[in-house]
């Protein structure tokens, strides 16, 4: 199975900073380490999580780091562990994405992935007022959809084979292979080629987490993988099978996606110890954070999914028999205290899941696509 | 006590392969890593052990492509520079790192999270320099078909600047609290929201980040256009310049202090560098036989290239042995003055496109210096004392090769007349800079 893992600042439980040992900043650092040494895919460098009031309320960890220059402050501090960070589509453009994607994943060797965040939050709209937005669902998913699919265009405008550095002639490169993407379209027109050489993976994994029918059909047609939410084994079963069946009607080979399930766990050494931290993190959410929370349980919010309460070894049970059952290709841990959570899931359930078999015991590849078995794609403009 | 002599700043100003065009054919240049890891980790570790003060990556926001013919070191572009700086503050502990973004092309909000987070994960050590971005052909990758006017550019910039030191100044230095006990992440009274509502903007803030260490990133500013200067007389805290020669760098320090004091802005709020290219040998003679090496490995079409690029005319299908048509490009567009002074020199000396190819091929826009490490030495103190500048930006000819030749046989030159710093002082760029922190307005 895959196994990635979310840095969510002091954890994903509102209450999980109470308990934390880590500093106002955490050290992301270590905790990227930590995960490359028990040999996960990749970790996530998510969005912050919550809105501006429950940042104001002063009793939940809703500040967050920009995802994309804390990715890169980790890329020298890590060798094979993937690393993907998040973008906010609603106010970006596409060239940047694209290049900022297309440098990373150069300089971490063919590591990085691009974390497409489809939410159009009131909140977030707010910091970007003066920018028109799609108005309907339709035409943000539309957007959207031509946003992926010139990054995709962009990052294949250099061939592989471009650089050639050849001193003794004077040939740097081969013009010939660098081609412009003359995109004219409903929201974007980008001249190209990219001012950035080709990404080590060709294209840089591509992570959404879009639960909506739109965001299926969005990801049906352009992901890499997807972090699906889902309560139950029944409901993961049949979200799985509905987003492997638009796979294949929006053209592409179903096993081209993997399919992880968001998790949380809660664990202790016994059933009833676990219950009772749990209980114990329930109980901790400050008040007003409390109350800002219910204010914006309307947005969709990033703090959905499932949570374990339990042993690490009734989890590792649970995970396979899960993957077993077709509801996944693997995992996104949430931690719900960091870095200290880290201890047991690091130490104990990772162990644990390798010694079942369903976890590698070491990187066999040196990318992120390598690590998810993932095909490296071929450039349509190299035929 | 004796006032201590004026020190010297100096400037990484980084290019894959180095600044001369030709500069990546030099046997000693990695010309084919030029987008690993390793490659950048060695040039920002060798800027921090000649004590720099800042490493920089300038910007493109389009490719030199030229109907499939480019093939030479103008096809490459410098690396995302946030994403660049954000990887080499971790390779580094205390050399600066300055990244070049459009205000034309970002948002406010986005790109103030942005350089906050620099700043926090190098532990107070970003840098912006601000451009607004002239070239049309940047903005055909953002769904427009021309740049926007010049003074159009600047006014949004400079409204840009205001919404990000607001949204910077959005949470005050003490407003994280961390109180377990009393369930008190942070403090709310210290946090504001910004709402910085003006023609180009609609912000409402506050930012997700802490303040950053620095306060604000150093505000760099880059190049000597009327609106650029009255832009960085407002809020640039160091000015990257391209003069090449001492009176000129004299008269534009002193008329941006005039310019600055307009504002309110004391001189030494302002650090100001101009770009230096130093070829540099144990012997004049050495340094000049690398000049006219580098020079010999142009290659002809590339300077073709160049002369094309410099003067917003299409050469390419021209005979080289043609003479300049010089009349022609005047009559095609108003020439640049770095252009008049191209075409000048073209009918001075009767050059034929290729012969004024080759010129465009040598002479580069920032002043470039062949000699000795006395000899450069000599050169800083004498623009330092003069009040020409408040130190370089240097863009060594070829990497990492040139730098090193610097760091180890110009710095202890300079270190020894007691004009550049023997270790890091402080540990952020505004401490290496000498600036002041921006108290922020829940500061007192
Ligand atoms: C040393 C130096 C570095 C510069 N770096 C950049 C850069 O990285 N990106 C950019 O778009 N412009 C850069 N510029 C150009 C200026 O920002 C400016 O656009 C130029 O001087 C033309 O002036 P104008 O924009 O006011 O018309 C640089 C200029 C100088 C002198």
């Amino acid at each position: 199975m895959h196994l990635t893992l979310s840095l969510t600042g002091h954890g994903f439980h509102p209450a999980g900073w109470r308990q934390s040992s880590a500093p106002a900043i955490p050290n992301y650092r270590a905790q990227v380490q930590r995960a490359e040494s028990a040999g996960l895919d990749a970790v996530l460098l998510g969005p912050a999580l919550g809105s501006p009031g429950l940042l104001l309320s002063g009793g939940a960890d809703a500040m967050q780091l920009d995802p994309m220059p804390l990715l890169g402050s980790l890329v020298p501090q890590s060798r094979v562990i993937g690393l993907g960070a998040s973008v906010f589509m609603s106010h970006t453009e596409p060239f940047h994405t694209a290049r900022a994607f297309a440098v990373l994943d150069n300089l971490s060797a063919g590591r990085a992935a691009w974390c497409v965040d489809t939410r159009q939050l009131d909140y977030a709209a707010a910091d970007f007022a003066h920018l028109p937005l799609p108005a309907t669902t339709a035409a943000r998913y539309a957007r959207a959809l031509e946003y992926i699919l010139v990054v995709k265009q962009l990052w294949d405008s250099w061939q592989d084979d471009t650089i050639i550095a050849d001193k003794a002639s004077g040939i740097f490169a081969h013009g010939t292979r660098v081609h412009r993407i003359d995109h004219a379209g409903e929201y974007f027109t980008v001249r190209g080629p990219l001012t950035a050489i080709r990404p080590r993976q060709g294209r840089p994994v591509i992570v959404q987490w879009d639960m909506s029918a739109e965001g299926l059909a969005l990801a049906a047609a352009t992901a890499d993988v997807f972090l699906a939410s889902c309560a139950t084994l029944e409901e993961a079963k049949a979200f799985s099978a509905s987003l492997r069946a638009a796979t294949a009607t929006a053209g592409r080979d179903p096993a081209e996606l993997r399919v992880l399930l968001n998790l949380t766990p809660i664990l202790a050494a016994t059933g009833p110890a676990a219950e009772a931290r749990a209980t114990d993190l329930d109980a901790t959410v400050p008040p007003a954070a409390a109350q800002a929370l219910l204010a914006e349980a309307g947005e969709d919010g990033p703090r959905s999914g499932l949570r374990f309460i339990g042993t690490a070894a009734a989890l590792a049970e649970q995970m396979g028999a899960w993957v077993a059952a077709g509801a996944c290709d693997g995992w996104n841990l949430r931690p719900a205290v960091l870095p200290d959570d880290l201890g047991p899931l690091l130490s104990e359930l990772v162990p644990a899941l390798q010694r079942a078999g369903h976890l590698r015991n070491a990187y066999a590849g040196a990318t992120l696509r390598e690590h998810l078995g993932l095909a490296r794609p071929a450039n349509p403009n190299a035929a | 006590m004796a006032t201590p002599p004026k020190q010297l700043h100096f400037g990484l100003f980084t290019y894959p392969g180095g600044h001369h065009i030709a500069g990546w054919r030099h046997p000693s240049t990695p010309s084919s890593e030029l987008m690993t890891l390793d490659f950048w980790r060695n040039m920002a570790q060798l800027g921090e052990r000649g004590k720099f003060d800042l490493f920089f990556v300038g910007d493109t926001l389009f490719t030199r492509e030229k109907d499939g013919r480019f093939f030479g070191r103008q096809a490459f572009s410098n690396p995302d520079p946030v994403s660049l700086c954000s990887v080499v503050s971790a390779v580094t502990e205390r050399i600066g790192v300055v990244a070049t973004l459009s205000t034309t092309y970002h948002e406010p909000y986005a790109i103030a999270s942005k350089f906050a987070t620099l700043d926090h994960v190098s532990g107070g050590r970003a840098g912006w320099n601000i451009v607004t971005t002239w070239e049309d052909r940047a903005s055909q990758n953002f769904s427009r078909a021309t740049a926007l006017p010049k003074d159009d550019r600047y006014a949004r910039g400079t409204d840009f600047m205001r919404a990000c030191t607001a949204l910077w100044d959005s949470w005050g230095d003490d407003a994280m609290l961390m109180d377990r006990a009393g369930g008190r992440f942070l403090d709310p009274s210290r946090i504001q929201a910004v709402h910085h509502r003006s023609d180009s903007f609609d912000v409402a803030g506050p930012l997700r980040q802490p303040r950053p260490p620095q306060g604000w990133p150093v505000l760099v500013q880059a190049g000597a256009s009327p609106p650029g200067r009255r832009f960085a007389a407002q809020i640039a805290e160091a000015i990257f310049t391209a003069q090449t020669n001492m009176a000129e760098a004299q008269a534009f320090r002193s008329s941006t202090h005039a310019l600055m004091a307009e504002y309110g802005r004391p001189p030494e709020a302002v650090v100001i560098m101009p770009g230096l290219s130093p070829l540099v040998a144990d012997t004049e003679a050495a340094a000049k036989r690398l000049e006219e090496e580098l020079a010999e490995l142009v290659h002809p079409e590339v300077a073709i290239w160049m002369l094309s690029e410099n003067l917003y005319f299409n050469f390419y299908d021209r005979d080289p042995d043609d003479p300049m048509p010089i009349e022609e490009v005047r009559a095609s567009r108003t020439p640049t003055s770095n252009g008049e002074s191209i075409l000048r020199a073209c009918a001075r000396g009767n050059l034929t496109i290729g012969e004024a190819a080759r010129h465009v091929a040598r002479s580069r826009a920032h002043q470039s210096f062949v000699g000795t490490p006395e000899q450069l030495a000599d050169l800083m103190q004498t623009w330092l004392e003069a009040g020409a500048c408040d130190g370089f930006n240097l863009l060594p000819p070829y990497f990492p090769t040139q730098l090193k030749v610097f760091v180890e046989e110009v710095v202890p030159v300079l270190q020894r007349r007691g004009i550049y710093r023997r270790d890091y002082e402080g540990t952020t760029l505004r401490e290496h800079l000498g600036l002041k922190r921006p108290p922020g307005r829940h500061a007192g």
